[in-house]
């Protein structure tokens, strides 16, 4: 739903990206309830004496005032609602939001703002900052997002025949966005992948879960967990288009710690 | 550009010259333009030691086989310099960190210039910065205490993190600089994360 932004806007975002820009500004991007994604300047921020001092920093959940310009906007005034302050003290936590914020940044466009994207972004954060966010937390966030950004899988009967699939074993297309029985697997226009029953029923299981403490306390097998993981993992390459290189980034931390 | 370029009056040289300086850092096509009109104003002499600048600059800077900083001479003067402490080593992100460290007088050390931080958002994995060298460096040499002197912001901390956690088993003091409120301002308009930090990190009067 695009939100027309009048001359000067207020709206809470959370901080997902920065770059250096002129002399002492950055170009701030963040992702607003309101407007979605938005690219906005914060003039004389890399000065120490800058007003905004450490409240744009990424990872934070803010409340900004914007002017509307030509080409970027300005912000005028930031108030921090949260700063995430475990998330920066742990690299553990902090490559889990990293990897967090490249999937959100990447989901989105500019100005076209997605139902729920903020609240479960926030969600998320909130999450990992609390140490709560196992791997099976990691991997229902990311069935979240993927089904609210309009690619949720189908994953309960047939995407050709739309009947009930058998309890065995079952076949996934990635450019289909489903799973093909048996009987249909050559109306595929793609390469299947093979996913286990059991992994199908986790997943199944994450999809209709609305309630994480559930999913916190869940046991599942080592080799399920990491089945599902490069399942998601590569559903979502496949969506974006591109490698995620801070999913990289967390692999490179669990084998330091 | 288009209305400039439309004037045919406007010899091809210049505009040559406008498209080269608007791909400089912070110099939009305005600026390009008056620089442009300034270099033709000017005297020949002027205009050739800043064309002979630019070029000495490509040709004789190279990185410091040592510390990765920016340099005439391999080793740079700091790392040949015999004065220098040799047994503290402080990792900056860019050359231009250095320059302001220097500034201060107080650290008398070794550098490492990282050359970037890790920040995967903006693609840039621990893999793409120079990170290797400082790690064989630290290995080969009797370090007493390394300094990570990132920027105070996330992708500095996960590079500091990120650090620490390489060298964490060798018995080397790993520190950082303080944080604080810098000289000159008011506490009621300090962020509450730089104020927290200053809280705790407080020092004995």
């Amino acid at each position: 739903m695009f939100r027309e932004r009048s001359r000067i806007y207020k709206t809470e975002a959370i901080i997902l990206k920065q770059i250096p820009f002129l002399e002492k500004d950055r170009i701030i991007t963040v992702y607003s309830q309101e407007y979605g994604k938005l690219r906005l300047v914060a003039k004389g921020i890399r000065s120490p004496k800058s007003k905004f001092g450490g409240s744009l920093e990424t990872l934070n959940s803010v409340s900004l005032s914007i002017i509307k310009r030509t080409n970027l906007d300005l912000i005028t005034e930031v108030y921090t609602n949260i700063t995430y302050v475990n998330l920066r003290n742990d690299l553990h936590l902090l490559s889990k939001s990293m990897y967090w914020i490249e999937l959100i940044d990447s989901f989105t466009v500019q100005n076209q703002p997605i139902e729920n994207m903020f609240l479960l972004t926030e969600f998320a954060l909130d999450l990992i900052n609390s140490r709560q966010c196992n791997d099976l937390c990691l991997r229902y966030l990311e069935l979240k997002l993927i089904t609210i950004s309009g690619y949720s899988p189908e994953i309960f009967e047939c995407t050709h025949c739309r009947n009930k699939l058998e309890p065995s074993d079952h076949l996934f297309s990635f450019s289909d966005g489903g799973i093909f029985c048996d009987k249909c697997i050559k109306h595929s226009n793609s390469s299947l992948i093979k996913i286990s029953f059991n992994s199908m029923k986790i997943l199944r299981m994450l999809y209709r879960e609305k309630h994480i403490n559930k999913i916190q306390n869940i046991h599942v097998d080592k080799i399920i967990k990491l089945e599902i993981e490069n399942f998601l993992i590569n559903y979502l390459r496949y969506i974006l288009e591109k490698d995620i290189k801070s999913y990289k980034f967390i692999k490179k931390i669990s084998k330091l710690l | 550009m288009n209305e400039f370029n439309n004037l045919n009056t406007v010899p091809e040289v210049i505009l040559k010259l406008v498209q080269e300086f608007s791909k400089l850092p912070g110099i939009g096509k305005k600026t390009a333009q008056r620089l442009t009109y300034y270099l033709v104003r000017t005297n020949t002499e002027d205009a050739k030691s800043l064309a002979e600048s630019i070029m000495s600059v490509k040709n004789n800077i190279i990185l410091c086989s040592e510390c990765l900083n920016i340099t005439e001479i391999d080793p740079c003067n700091i790392c040949n310099n015999p004065q220098r402490d040799k047994s503290r080593i402080c990792v900056v992100e860019e050359a231009l960190d250095v320059l302001a460290l220097e500034r201060t007088g107080i650290y008398k050390g070794l550098y490492h210039v990282l050359h970037g931080v890790i920040s995967p958002v903006n693609g840039i994995g621990p893999e793409d910065i120079k990170l290797n060298k400082l790690i064989e460096r630290i290995n080969s040499g009797n370090f007493i205490e390394i300094i990570l002197a990132m920027n105070p912001n996330l992708e500095g901390e996960a590079t500091s993190m990120y650090i620490n956690q390489l060298v964490i088993d060798k018995s080397i003091n790993i520190t950082r600089p303080a944080r604080g409120i810098s000289i000159g301002s008011d506490i009621e308009y300090a962020d509450e994360v730089t104020l927290g930090q200053a809280i705790s990190g407080r020092q004995k009067f």
